[in-house]
């Protein structure tokens, strides 16, 4: 027996709209009649932030022209905007673009109240970025094994190098930190964690610290000033594809991808994830959006529903023993 | 010469142009309205820039950025409530004028400097940013750590009834920055496990609670009532309390001059924004003034001061930007999201790579200035003569709620609302025992950037507090402070003995 509230009453008047409405349409538009609320957990004009604008731009015509607006819940890592998600309800009106890399890195660093494959569905990938290793153009270090031999040399004389990045916990400095825990240079090195990409990169640029961890996308520009020795992942990056990898390289590391996606709270339709998936990867086609991605540099790749989870899942557990030396070091 | 190029761009498109007065008019508006910010202006605009050309878009952003500057100080003069932060101290000086019935002449000074420290700024941009850059970009952590203690050290000493409690003001203010999550290990700190205090207290909440709730408390703390009817504004008694004469330009021009090239200044350096340009000026004027028992009082220099100073900021900001990729403010970092999404590569050859479209932004700062010039000199009287018009009664209800509104709709948050009446009466108390609350609100903005330059520099190098010793620059901002510091007490020292 249903108990009438005003929710289930709301609900079923709703339904019989629905139902009395132009029923192809609504297929069209993934089952939803209303503008779906995208929650970014960056500020605006950021690079997630420009993803998600640039996703909400092309997608309407593939939802039936239903709308897709942004808020920004920026701070934190994105946990605020997680946790504001996960308490939506999950008929498809509330949805996240998430830089994964951060945000499954917040998850799993601290207790937040998140367990992210319990609490989201995800929908798909559109987007990623990477992470490279970054010395200054006139260091004289060209290779990620020049680095190495450089951080080893200045431990012999009792001195220890300095390294910038964008935050503790994010992807840049997990990553890089495996890196070097992996080759045994973890205690050679110390960290200087700044607020954001532009703080790590003028550190470097000013001679404050001797590397850094930098998003390799945000590199060509300052092609003259800075040298990349490395990209922490298995494939090159697509916009950057003249930065060879570690995995070329020879050297250990952990994949440090972060993946541009869109999700759902759990207990979302899978019906509704397959279309909303399907719309995803049409906009990805869309004219508009690869131009306006093409002129801001960002790199598109489409993975589905299932897929994205398992790349999803796969990166978690690449991560895990990183990270709880990192979580071990946050608690202390 | 870039900028005839940038000229022929932006008059070549009339788009460009249509959308750099679109901008400044929508800045103008924003900026006045408490609680809008040029910030939250800008974000609702990036999806529309989409489809626009690179330079309509960059110069609509650049001109709401440049425009709501001078913004925010329309409802600074007229109901001492800033409508943006930088706009706190033109309010000290601003408000008292509009109490005397000279809201016209309060409002044509505000324009008059902001445009004028704008067009410095602009002009440094145009000539100087290549050059400028190189040294903003040898600033590292130690240097911003002294940067801020100088600054601090300046705003609390002078600001304050007495330099203690200018001090206190300021440390109350770092002490409630230190709430949320920490610039270093990203830990929660103080928060009481709430997930509504993770990035610590809003800043529109304390702003609007500090400076504007606290208000409307005094007022009725005041008794008020009686005189209710009376506007809160005085009336104009002759025509020169509408307009700014030519002996009271002269006699500022100096200070305006000075607090263009602070402004500018302090523009360059990544991160301190246009708040402690404004409050530096307006210090640095009250201390070389020869009369500073007018300050606080309604004294035109102190806007001419702080104004010039605010809008020199918006072009120098650009600088480290342009050249560094390093945003000195919202909208800097918001025009970088637009530059992003339009391919423009920001970096050291951005000059070249963009010529035309850089110098087209450029031009249309330059327009940006001429329409907001316009707009407020002539428009100022105007909306002081409305302003005169209405009673007490009836605005003080409009801002107590134009407050909840604005607060709300920052971020839909009950919490917010709940968190700026505890504000207002905080800031209440602080008036009421002589603290500084413009003190208390630049050390509350200010405090993260310290802390976080503070245990970098100590991540740097492992020599503590002596790695201050290898840079010169951070040596030289520490002596700066400690002498204003001596001056100041010295001064007081005086003032009490005579």
């Amino acid at each position: 027996m249903i108990k009438l509230t005003r929710r289930t009453l709301g609900l079923m008047l709703g339904a019989t709209i629905a139902a009395a409405g132009a029923g192809s349409a609504l297929a069209d538009s993934c089952g939803l009649n209303r503008p779906i609320k995208v929650v970014v957990g960056y500020g605006a004009g950021g690079g997630t932030d420009s993803y998600a604008r640039i996703l909400a731009s092309t997608i309407p015509e593939f939802l039936d022209e239903n709308p897709m607006v942004i808020i920004n819940r920026p701070g934190g890592a994105q946990v605020p905007a997680m946790k504001f998600v996960k308490a939506a309800s999950p008929d498809g009106t509330t949805l996240q673009v998430v830089a994964m890399g951060g945000g499954l890195m917040a998850t799993m660093l601290r207790d937040q109240g998140i367990s992210w494959f319990d609490d989201f569905t995800p929908i798909a990938q559109f987007g990623v970025t990477n992470q490279a290793l970054v010395v200054r153009a006139d260091s004289g270090i060209e290779t990620a094994q020049d680095l190495i031999d450089f951080i080893r040399s200045k431990a012999e004389g009792g001195d220890k190098v300095r390294w910038s990045h964008p935050g503790r916990g994010s992807v840049s400095h997990v990553g890089v930190t495996a890196f070097l825990e992996k080759n045994g240079l973890l205690d050679m090195s110390q960290d200087v964690p700044f607020d954001g990409g532009a703080g790590t990169r003028n550190a470097l640029l000013s001679g404050d610290v001797d590397f850094s961890a930098s998003g390799a996308h945000t590199l060509p520009a300052f092609s003259e000033e800075l040298h990349a020795v490395g990209v922490l992942s298995e494939e090159r990056d697509p916009i950057v594809d003249d930065i060879p990898t570690l995995a070329e390289q020879g050297l250990d590391f952990v994949p440090t991808s972060s993946p541009i996606i869109l999700a759902a709270p759990a207990g979302a339709d899978q019906a509704f994830v397959d279309c909303m998936s399907a719309a995803v990867e049409a906009a990805t086609h869309h004219d508009a959006f690869t131009a306006l991605t093409k002129k801001a540099q960002q790199a598109v790749v489409y993975r589905n529903a299932a897929d994205t989870k398992a790349y999803l899942e796969a990166l978690a557990d690449a991560w895990a023993p990183t990270v709880a030396e990192v979580r071990a070091d946050l608690s202390e | 010469m870039g900028i005839v190029d940038g000229f022929v761009a932006l008059f070549s498109s009339w788009q460009a142009v249509a959308f750099t007065i679109i901008g400044t008019l929508v800045g103008l508006i924003g900026g006045a309205i408490p609680g809008l910010s040029s910030g939250a202006m800008i974000s609702l605009l990036i999806p529309v820039t989409f489809y626009m050309g690179p330079l309509p878009a960059l110069a609509m952003i650049y001109a709401v950025g440049k425009s709501s500057d001078f913004g925010g100080s329309i409802p600074a003069i007229l109901f001492n409530t800033p409508g943006t932060p930088q706009a706190s101290a033109t309010q000290v000086e601003g408000y008292p004028l509009t109490r005397q019935g000279r809201q016209g002449k309060a409002l044509r000074m505000a324009v008059v400097a902001s445009a004028q420290g704008d067009f410095f700024s602009e002009l440094l941009l145009i000539f100087g940013a290549a050059f400028l850059a190189v040294y903003a970009s040898k600033l590292g952590p130690p240097e911003f750590v002294a940067i801020y203690c100088c600054a601090f050290i300046i705003i609390g000493g002078l600001l304050g009834k007495s330099v203690l409690t200018g001090l206190l003001s300021v440390i109350l203010g770092l002490l409630l920055s230190l709430v949320g999550s920490d610039p270093i290990t990203a830990g929660e700190r103080f928060t009481f496990g709430s997930f509504h205090l993770y990035d610590g207290f809003g800043l529109v909440p304390v702003l609007l609670g500090v400076f504007v709730l606290s208000e409307v408390f005094e007022k009725v703390g005041n008794a008020v009532v009686e005189n209710a009817r009376d506007a809160i504004a005085g009336t104009p008694r002759c025509p020169d309390d509408s307009r700014l004469t030519w002996a009271e330009y002269k006699r500022v021009l100096p200070t305006i001059c000075r607090s263009q090239v602070i402004g500018s200044g302090v523009g360059i350096l990544p991160g301190l924004g246009s708040v402690v340009a404004s409050f530096v000026a307006y210090s640095e004027a009250k201390r070389r003034s020869k009369t500073p028992e007018t300050w606080g009082k309604g004294e035109i220099e102190g806007i001419a001061a702080a104004e010039a100073a605010n809008n020199a900021t918006s072009g120098s900001n650009l600088i480290p930007l342009l050249t560094l990729g390093i945003p000195g403010s919202t909208a800097a970092a918001l025009l970088s999201g637009v530059m992003l999404i339009h391919g423009v590569e920001i970096g050291p050859r951005v000059f070249e790579t963009s010529h035309d479209l850089i110098y087209g932004v450029f031009a249309a700062g330059l327009l940006c200035i001429v329409t907001y010039f316009v707009v407020g000199y002539w428009g100022a009287a105007h909306l002081g003569r409305l302003i005169a018009k209405i009673p007490a009664q009836v605005v003080y209800p409009i801002i107590f709620l134009t407050c909840y509104i604005a607060v709300y709709s920052t971020e839909q948050e009950i919490f917010d609302m709940v968190l700026m009446t505890v504000f207002g009466l905080l800031g209440f108390l602080m008036k009421r025992i002589g603290m500084s609350p413009p003190a208390f609100i630049i050390a509350f903005i200010l405090g993260p950037g310290l802390e976080r330059a503070l245990r970098q520099t100590f991540l740097l190098d492992d020599s503590g507090i002596l790695y201050f010793l290898e840079r010169p620059i951070a040596l030289f901002f520490f002596a700066l402070g400690i002498a204003a510091l001596l001056l100041r007490v010295r001064k007081e020292r005086w003032k009490v003995s005579a």
